[in-house]
């Protein structure tokens, strides 16, 4: 079979780059890892929190997973220029992948290609999210440590944390004097009838648990951390603003949304409280959540959630 | 309900019928009185539908939201079950509805494409208009692909089902790459009662309304129909023109129902066979009595939906197939032979007169098409032909897909004669029996129990479902003597609950759809060395079976008593024949996913192509079957290269319009 032999070869390869980078570590101690092997410098980003996570880190990926969905949807990236797509996040182009040879895959989703094909060409960082049972906001902060660590990037990391940290007790203080309505989250759906909510599980949440907000949406998610509802279900908490979050088709949504019945007796939209904020990515890493905690500084100081 | 109840009623009125409705009606308005109580005080009730003006918004909800959507789900449970007795007895097939005559398929096509590509029109029309152009632009081409002198009820059923199944996978393919953006449609598709004020009911009770009336004018001549084209003519019917009118107002009435509320699975195919298995035999009295027990389903499935302490909102249309589907089942074996013209086999005149060479032909192609898919390729460079080291590189992630593909792609060929010709129905393919779905279903009820389970798991969970499913066809199989008709339903029965436990997931905005979608779409993206050689060593094991089942093949669509008259046992012969289809099918499925549009369109492309013996039929689909496969396999993962399209998503692309001129050319 002559077939098996340059997967025979990768294994190999795989075995004594973990073995060398693992004698590393005992040798110099984990915190010294940029004095031992190189760290690795090609990388293929397997989805989108990743990719995220390695820009913040500054580092340049050889290849990203869902690379031209990820452009429309976040604008030029400086960093992702140079980039290679490799296909769906959940089947990456495992020829292509060959051909590239990476040295690391990061993952965060943990859906997608199975990790015994991706073994084959090179070893898979997990570093999870969503799906588990503690606070995704946590999670994304190891996420992002367990990356850099890996990267020999940890500074970077812990500068990116501190500052985030920094944002999240600026918010906290500038709500703790003021009296705020609790906010829904929300994409508005085309079919102008549902939208799909966040709730307990999802990044957003954990956020404004931490800066001291309420979620209005407070029924059952997905593990993920998301609901999708009809928007009758809206009428709950009538002091709430409802922040929906801009993509492509929200405006067609909208449109739907302002010829439904229903829609005009809620009671946010009477009052209008209504707010767009700019798009962040769906289930997105530690920067989303950043960027989002700053969303909300911004609403803050436009005065947009303070209760009447 | 028993068949023996229901047996005294078997003249017009149709006692059981009228009774069932009348229960069903019953419990809806029970139940919608206990959702409508939590909004409104009984005694504000009066007042909600005077339209009071009021500032409260659980009594707005209630006058906006709850009423109208008890007054939709009854509209259009009546409509579509209005539709399915005009479609089923038309075209003489108890499979006939809006779903299998590409209706839906159409009108959700239609919304991906607007949404992704023609904003603005999106935008005027709004989604109602959309869905309605694509449902009628649907049916029109079933209608232009089946148009023979009379319209023949065959051509258009399977006209209906290839349109359903291309425009679907067009429809996925659109969807796979633009998750992002199609949530919306996806929740359309699992079909949603939910209500924004009284727009929808008011212009489906017109629309209802104009329906019934015309219906009400064709009743004669369409009974006259039912008896036979031949005796109609002779009675003074215009059989082509009552054909197409009685289609054009099912089609109109049921495009709009999809346009304005989605796809609600089973009310058109459930509320006549209901009706038909509770006594209604006549032509009116299914018309009168199937729309008031689809009205009553669907509105008291959309209340019981309100009311059960879900965690997740289901949409209403999912709820009707997860009802619907084992009420079918669980009646089956309890329902008496139905009323309904049977179908007939699709008409084939050419002959070939000697097979081997077109046979010898068959495999040269086979072979060139293996070769590509295993050497011919895209790198960023561009196409390459790959030799010696570099071929040696890729090979390993080539071959256990090629291997998987052809393996799949031969079963679900075989399988498709084996059900075509034991069934004589032109619409029998692998996925008719219910194996593929159960196997898909099983893997979706273990997405919903474990958050990422492995590959071993997913096995295991298609595995448990596709037996579930074979089982149950075993059971109805044998308590129904083999009865064609009630197999069909089993399989329709386990494909709706599939469509819409997969429609839950996918407007959930998990990002596991994903991996699922493609799944269902046929990738055989996983596939590892091991897997392929497994597939292959238990298809060939299966593949060995067939040269047995040639004899009984030939001799069993000539009746019974003359199989028994040459010394075949029927019974014993049907048994044999289904578990070989249902093991062909289920591993075929294991490997390439429940879309096994080549399993219809393999026999159908070499039998109208001149192979009508039975063991050349089979030896040139499963040759058919497996190229396109492997063909679908390599260009899916090599024209939108790094992109790749799932192989049984593609093999309909490829099969779909060979089997259109193949069609035509026939005519």
């Amino acid at each position: 079979m002559v077939g098996h032999r340059p997967e025979a070869r990768g294994h190999a390869c795989v075995g004594r780059r973990t073995f060398l980078s693992a004698l590393a570590a005992l040798a110099c101690g984990t915190s010294a890892a940029r004095a031992g092997p190189p760290a690795p410098r090609r990388i293929v980003a397997l989805d989108a929190p990743s990719t995220e996570m390695l820009v913040t880190l500054g580092m340049e990926p050889l290849g990203v997973a869902g690379l031209e969905g990820y452009r429309q949807a976040e604008g030029d990236i400086a960093a992702l220029r140079n980039s290679v797509d490799v296909g769906f996040f959940y089947e990456p182009n495992l020829e292509l992948l060959q051909f590239l040879k990476p040295d690391l895959f990061v993952s965060s989703f943990g859906i997608g290609a199975p990790a015994v094909l991706l073994q084959r060409i090179a070893p898979v960082l997990s570093a999870p999210i969503y799906g588990g049972s503690g606070s995704s906001h946590e999670a994304a902060a190891g996420a992002l440590r367990r990356i850099a660590g890996e990267m020999g990037r940890r500074d970077e990391a812990e500068t990116f944390l501190a500052g985030h940290e920094k944002r999240l007790s600026t918010v906290e203080e500038k709500m703790r004097p003021r009296h705020l309505r609790p906010v829904y989250l929300a994409s508005p759906l085309l079919d102008g009838r549902h939208a799909i909510l966040y709730g307990r599980n999802s990044l957003f949440d954990d956020v404004l648990r931490r800066v001291g907000m309420r979620n209005a949406f407070d029924g059952q998610s997905s593990p993920w951390g998301v609901a999708n509802l009809g928007i009758g279900r809206l009428a709950d908490e009538r002091e709430a603003v409802f922040l929906y979050i801009e993509s492509p088709v929200t405006e067609t949504a909208l449109k739907a949304l302002d010829e439904s019945a229903i829609w005009k007796t809620l009671p946010f939209v009477k009052e209008k409280r209504v707010v767009s904020i700019p798009y962040l990515e769906m289930y997105g890493a530690l920067p989303t959540a950043d960027r989002f905690a700053g969303i909300l500084e911004s609403l803050l100081d436009r005065g947009a959630l303070d209760a009447g | 309900m028993r068949a023996d109840a229901a047996a005294p009623a078997g003249g017009q009125p149709a006692r059981a019928a009228v009774t069932i409705a009348l229960v069903l009606l019953l419990a809806a308005a029970g139940l919608s009185g206990v959702t409508l109580s939590r909004l409104a005080a009984p005694a504000e009730w009066l007042g909600l539908l005077a339209g009071q003006a009021t500032t409260d918004t659980s009594i707005l909800l209630a006058a906006h939201s709850l009423l109208p959507r008890i007054a939709v789900g009854l509209l259009a449970g009546a409509g579509l079950a209005l539709a399915g007795v005009v479609f089923q007895n038309v075209l003489r097939n108890p499979l006939a509805e809006p779903a299998t005559l590409g209706v839906s398929a159409g009108a959700q096509l239609a919304l991906v494409v607007a949404t992704l590509w023609f904003p603005s029109i999106a935008d005027t029309l709004r989604a109602e208009g959309i869905a309605f152009l694509g449902a009628l632009a649907a049916i029109l081409l079933v209608i232009a692909i089946g148009w023979s002198r009379v319209l023949s009820p065959t051509r258009m059923i399977v006209a209906g089902v290839f349109v359903s199944l291309y425009a679907g996978a067009v429809s996925g393919v659109l969807v796979l790459f633009n998750q992002h953006y199609l949530t919306g449609v996806f929740l359309w598709g699992s079909g949603s009662l939910v209500q924004n004020g009284w727009d929808a009911a008011w212009s489906l009770s017109g629309r209802l309304a104009f329906a019934v009336a015309c219906i009400a004018m064709l009743t004669r001549p369409m009974a006259l129909l039912s008896i036979g084209d031949e005796s109609a003519r002779a009675l003074g019917v215009r059989v082509p023109a009552v054909r197409l009118a009685a289609l054009a107002l099912a089609t109109a009435l049921s495009a709009s129902i999809v346009s304005a509320v989605g796809m609600i699975a089973f009310i058109g195919l459930a509320a006549p066979a209901i009706a038909r298995a509770a006594g209604a035999r006549t032509l009116s009295a299914q018309l009168v009595t199937a729309p008031l027990i689809g009205a009553g389903l669907l509105c008291l499935t959309d209340q019981f939906v309100q009311l059960a302490p879900f965690a997740r909102e289901i949409p209403t249309g999912a709820a009707t197939a997860l009802i619907g589907g084992p009420l079918l089942l669980w009646l089956l074996p309890r329902m008496r032979a139905t009323s309904v013209p049977a179908t007939q086999p699709v008409e084939g005149q050419a002959r070939l007169a000697r097979p081997a060479p077109m046979l010898l032909a068959g495999c040269l192609v086979t072979a060139l098409v293996v070769a590509c898919a295993l050497m011919l390729g895209r790198t960023p460079q561009g196409w390459s032909w790959l030799a010696g080291q570099d071929l040696a590189g890729m090979l390993p992630w080539r071959w256990p897909r090629v291997l998987a593909s052809f393996m799949a792609g031969g079963m679900l060929a075989a399988a498709g004669v084996l059900i075509q010709r034991t069934t004589s129905n032109p619409l029998g393919s692998p996925e008719i029996l219910g194996i593929s779905s159960g196997a898909a279903l099983g893997l979706i009820a273990l997405l919903f129990l474990m958050p990422a389970p492995s590959q071993f798991w997913q096995l295991a969970a298609t595995t448990a479902g596709a037996a579930l499913a074979f089982a149950v066809i075993l059971g109805v199989g044998a308590r129904s003597g083999y009865a064609q008709d009630k197999l069909l339903l089993v399989g329709i029965a386990f494909g709706t609950m599939l469509s819409a436990l997969a429609a839950v997931l996918m407007a959930s905005g998990d990002p596991r759809m994903a991996t699922l979608l493609s799944w269902m779409a046929g990738s055989t993206y996983g596939m590892t060395e091991g897997g392929a050689l497994v597939t292959a060593a238990v298809g060939c094991l299966l593949l060995a079976l067939l040269p047995l089942t040639a004899r009984p093949l030939g001799i069993l669509p000539l009746g019974e008593q003359v199989a028994r008259a040459l010394g075949i046992g029927v019974s014993r012969t049907r048994t044999g024949l289904l578990l070989l289809t249902a093991g062909l099918t289920a591993t075929a499925t294991l490997t390439v996913g429940p879309l096994t549009f080549v399993g219809l369109l393999a026999p159908h492309m070499t039998r109208l192509a001149g192979f009508q013996k039975p063991a050349a039929h089979l030896a040139a689909s499963i040759l058919a079957g497996a190229s396109i496969m492997v063909a679908a396999d390599w260009l899916g993962r090599s024209v939108i290269f790094p992109y790749q399209i799932p192989a049984g998503l593609f093999a309909s692309f490829l099969a779909g319009p060979l089997f259109l001129i193949l069609l035509r050319r026939q005519s």
